[in-house]
């Protein structure tokens, strides 16, 4: 219960619970007049949102799940949501690209664990590679190695998995990856090397498993 | 685990910290720590550098694994699940808010016409999706009707 309204808090994926929560701080938005106008009706705010967010909002679910479907579903889902919040959203006081990894990350965490009881969870062979960037020339060798980076990604526990993606990869400050995954910056601090240590002797291993072979 | 502000001096260890947790780019570092970390490169530059060495190595990893662009069909997609709102603000604000209350506010929004995509996507969603729903009625019903505004 919560003693300021004396009401239960709502489920911890809730995006109203997560506008509610991140109200506490008063947030500079660049995305303060595009919701607004949102509010209003205006589908070229729409459209504005998605072309700003939705690449982000994919790779971040692509980088958790490692699976292209499923990241487009959850794109998808993540804007379902934020068409239902707008009208309530109250500029200035949620970013809304925090709020936007909230809910995707939150959705990934969901998929993950069904996953995991389906127990059909990551086999470091069977899952879906990311592919690289059309175009993009890349060497056989290059491309061994991301597969080999995919595979230790995918072997981290979810919450260093997804402090690495959003420090990393979504170029997110300490205190918006913090927000993003409802920890202090102390405890993302702490998730990061973590996950990076444990990167870091995953890929060691592997190229010292490679050289074993190469030699024998 | 503290933090080294600007005017302080950082020590070895939280600049050990730091790179093992930010990487090797200073300037994806905490914004606060970042001129005490250029001072400790700048006065030790083999203990500095050494770290960072390794951590450039595991960044130059993770970088190796690019993303194309999300697809053209999943923009026009999420584009496509917008809602049609062609009425003002306030007064979808007011339809939404009789949707969520119980039957006689249902009956009424149904009737509009007003609420279509939202029942679609709730009759379409997940099961986590109608704890969503049950949220945003509590949210609407705790709220004062001013308190949607988008100022």
């Amino acid at each position: 219960m919560s003693a300021a309204t004396g009401r239960t808090p709502v489920a911890a994926t809730s995006p109203v619970k997560q506008v509610r929560g991140l109200s506490r701080v008063r947030h500079s938005d660049p995305d303060g007049e595009l919701m607004a106008r949102l509010a209003r009706g205006d589908q070229l705010a729409a459209a504005g949102l998605v072309r700003r967010h939705l690449p982000r909002v994919a790779n971040l679910a692509r980088r958790m799940l490692q699976d292209a479907s499923e990241a487009e579903d959850v794109a998808q889902d993540v804007f379902l949501r934020l068409w239902k919040v707008a009208p309530q959203w109250r500029s200035g006081e949620a970013k809304l690209e925090t709020w936007l990894h909230r809910v995707a990350l939150n959705l990934c965490y969901d998929r993950l664990r069904l996953r995991r009881r389906r127990e059909t969870s990551l086999d470091p062979d069977g899952h879906e590679p990311i592919d690289p960037a059309p175009g993009a020339a890349q060497t056989v060798l290059a491309r061994q190695r991301a597969r080999r980076v995919e595979r230790a990604l995918a072997d981290l526990p979810e919450r260093q998995r997804a402090a690495i993606v959003l420090c990393h990869y979504q170029d997110c400050s300490n205190v918006e990856a913090a927000a993003a995954l409802e920890v202090s910056v102390d405890a993302l601090e702490s998730l990061l090397a973590r996950g990076r240590r444990a990167l870091r002797a995953a890929l060691s291993q592997e190229a010292a498993d490679l050289m074993g072979d190469a030699d024998g | 685990m503290g933090s080294s502000g600007d005017g302080l001096a950082m020590s070895r260890e939280r600049f050990r910290i730091l790179a093992e947790a930010f990487g090797s780019d200073v300037r994806r570092w905490p914004g606060e720590v970042r001129s005490a970390a250029a001072r400790l490169i700048e006065d030790e530059p083999d203990f500095t550098g050494a770290i960072l060495a390794r951590e450039a190595a595991l960044d130059e990893a993770l970088d190796a694994v690019a993303l194309p662009s999300p697809s053209a069909d999943l923009e026009r997609r999420v584009l496509a699940s917008a809602p049609a709102w062609a009425a003002p603000a306030s007064t979808a604000r007011r339809c939404a808010r009789s949707a969520w209350r119980p039957a006689g506010g249902l009956a009424a929004a149904a009737a509009a016409g007003l609420l279509v995509g939202y029942f679609g996507m709730a009759a379409a969603a997940p099961a986590s999706e109608a704890a969503d729903v049950a949220d945003l009625a509590w949210a609407i019903d705790v709220g004062d009707a001013s308190s949607w505004s988008v100022e």
